[in-house]
């Protein structure tokens, strides 16, 4: 019993060190990578597809490899575990550091698995990340591509979906027509690369929009949906609001459907160009919603795409 | 519209002495998108796409959700100045190259972004303009690019230059030539071209491989 107790709290003590480590953007070595990695998938391979998630919870959008913003949400926010959170994916890409943003989000998986959720976002990809920089950053940081193999297949695991005191339904993209009922969601088998197609495609894909019904994107797949599919979604559910992300907001949250669903935004100045701000939901004890808005973190090492050096161009 | 459309900035150059004013703006260049309104592009997807709502429920959108834009600039005489007619005459007359080729200094420089969309992670699409003004002359750049990924890259380039007159009272002459170019990826492919996206963050790499759909050089007449 007492030999349980000291690996465990030396265990801890190691992850501790990481998670410290981490904090100031510093990326773990492969094998810490692997052997991380490893616990993780144990824990998430128990989690539902419609994971429970108790209040007070702080539910946030969008990070995308910004490191220091997600330092700087985390102290606006408060400290995991002193906040309990609820990330809605999209950890990796388009960011400088991808690596350290999801690795962190992991590492604080495994040492706090009942005070903060990772959902999966599209971005939780092999393909999207090979086109949108975290693969790229991954041969980068450490000179192969296993790194990127490890995580990648324990995106596999990421939960697709949160239910938070069974009124506020949290997922990445958006409602499916294949899906009436959150057991419909309970029911299908996640663990597999996101398709290009069907339920799953869906929830980590779709978009709000102001036209009623099933709005077919033009780019001839992806879907749309209106104020009515969500008004009945959450009425056969018994639900107050969806909260999604994996939309740039410029007020870093917006309101749609009638407050029947929001959308949560938390990478401002995303893309390091674009100017918008951030935010975060806090629900709290009695469910009530703040949102609470944030600006970029002052950061150094990173390149300042506002002033561009002259260059001859033809 | 574009997730991100930069409508507050703009790049104006104003000839001071007849009130002629080139500028760039998102605006103008969406309402050209707007005229233009190519056909949506389908991205692979769409291949394996089922549609799984009832057929009463669903709407089909067409729009062009690129972007694409014919547009190269906006002209106009600033208030308070005589009135003029202003049009882009073609001409032979071509942009001196060499003379940009040569290393003066750069006296001004900037880079605007006018908008810029991901296609929903299925590519860029993104209209800039750039301008550099030297000792003799000044150009810029104004650039529309997309890559729709697995499908098309496209590139419609608009290049504006003037060059700042030696021979006394002549009036400067302002030049403009545009070149769109665009391929397929599957043509791309079967040149043995690589065309993975994540090669082609930057236009500059592919710009010479794809072929020119359309070129035009023209010069700015003033009529009184």
């Amino acid at each position: 019993m007492s030999s349980a107790n000291s690996t465990a709290a030396s265990s801890h003590g190691n992850l501790d060190e990481q998670i410290s480590q981490l904090m100031q953007c510093k990326p773990l070595s492969e094998p810490e990578v692997r052997v991380l990695c490893e616990k993780a998938k144990e824990i998430l391979m128990e989690e539902s597809n419609v994971q429970p998630v108790k209040s007070p919870v702080t539910i946030c959008g969008d990070i995308h490899g910004q490191f220091h913003d997600l330092a700087e949400l985390f102290r606006i926010g408060g400290k995991c575990p002193d906040t309990n959170y609820l990330f809605m994916g999209d950890y990796v890409d388009r960011g400088y550091y991808s690596v350290e943003t999801v690795t962190l989000l992991v590492a604080l998986k495994v040492r706090y698995p009942q005070r903060i959720t990772i959902l999966r976002g599209n971005h939780e990809s092999r393909q999207i990340t090979q086109v949108y920089g975290f693969y790229d950053e991954c041969l980068r940081k450490y000179g192969n591509a296993n790194v990127w193999k490890i995580f990648t297949d324990l995106f596999d695991y990421f939960p697709l979906t949160a239910l938070v005191e069974s009124e506020i339904f949290c997922l990445h993209g958006g409602l499916s027509p294949s899906i009436e009922t959150l057991d419909n969601i309970r029911n299908f088998d996640r663990v597999q690369e996101v398709p290009h197609e069907g339920p799953m495609c869906d929830l980590l894909w779709s978009d709000p929009d102001d036209r009623c019904g099933w709005g077919i994107s033009p780019r001839g797949a992806g879907y749309t949906f209106g104020q009515d599919i969500s008004e009945q979604f959450n009425h056969t559910n018994n639900l107050k609001l969806i909260a999604r992300a994996h939309q740039l907001v410029m007020e870093g949250y917006n309101w749609g459907h009638e407050q029947k669903v929001v959308t949560i935004f938390s990478a401002p100045n995303y893309c390091y160009r674009c100017g918008n701000m951030a935010s975060i939901l806090e629900v709290d004890d009695c469910k009530g919603h703040t949102f609470i808005q944030f600006e970029p973190a002052p950061r150094r090492g990173e390149p300042d795409v506002t002033r561009r050096t002259p260059d001859y161009f033809l | 519209m574009p997730e991100m459309v930069f409508g507050e900035s703009s790049l104006s150059l104003l000839h001071i002495s007849s009130g002629i004013k080139l500028h760039f703006n998102a605006l103008d260049a969406l309402r050209g998108w707007k005229q233009e309104s190519l056909p949506p592009v389908e991205v692979p997807a769409a291949a394996k796409w089922k549609f799984r709502s009832k057929p009463s429920e669903q709407v089909i959108l067409d729009y062009d959700y690129t972007f694409t834009t014919p547009y190269c600039g906006s002209e106009m005489i600033e208030p308070n100045y005589e009135k003029k007619g202003l049009h882009w005459q073609d001409t032979d007359e071509r942009i001196d190259l060499a003379a940009l080729s040569s290393r003066e200094p750069i006296l001004f420089y900037d880079e605007v972004v006018l908008y810029e969309d991901e296609l929903a992670d299925n590519g860029v699409s993104l209209l800039t303009v750039k301008v550099r003004v030297m000792p003799s002359c000044w150009f810029l750049l104004l650039r529309y690019w997309l890559r729709v990924d697995g499908v098309l890259m496209r590139l419609r380039d608009t290049r504006v230059y003037c060059a700042f007159g030696s021979n006394g009272n002549a009036e400067p002459v302002v030049l403009r030539e545009s070149c769109w170019r665009e391929a397929t990826i599957q043509s791309l492919s079967a040149q043995g071209i690589p065309s993975d996206s994540a090669a082609y963050g930057d236009p500059n790499l592919i710009v010479h491989k794809l072929p020119i759909i359309m070129q035009k050089n023209q010069r700015l007449e003033i009529s009184r």
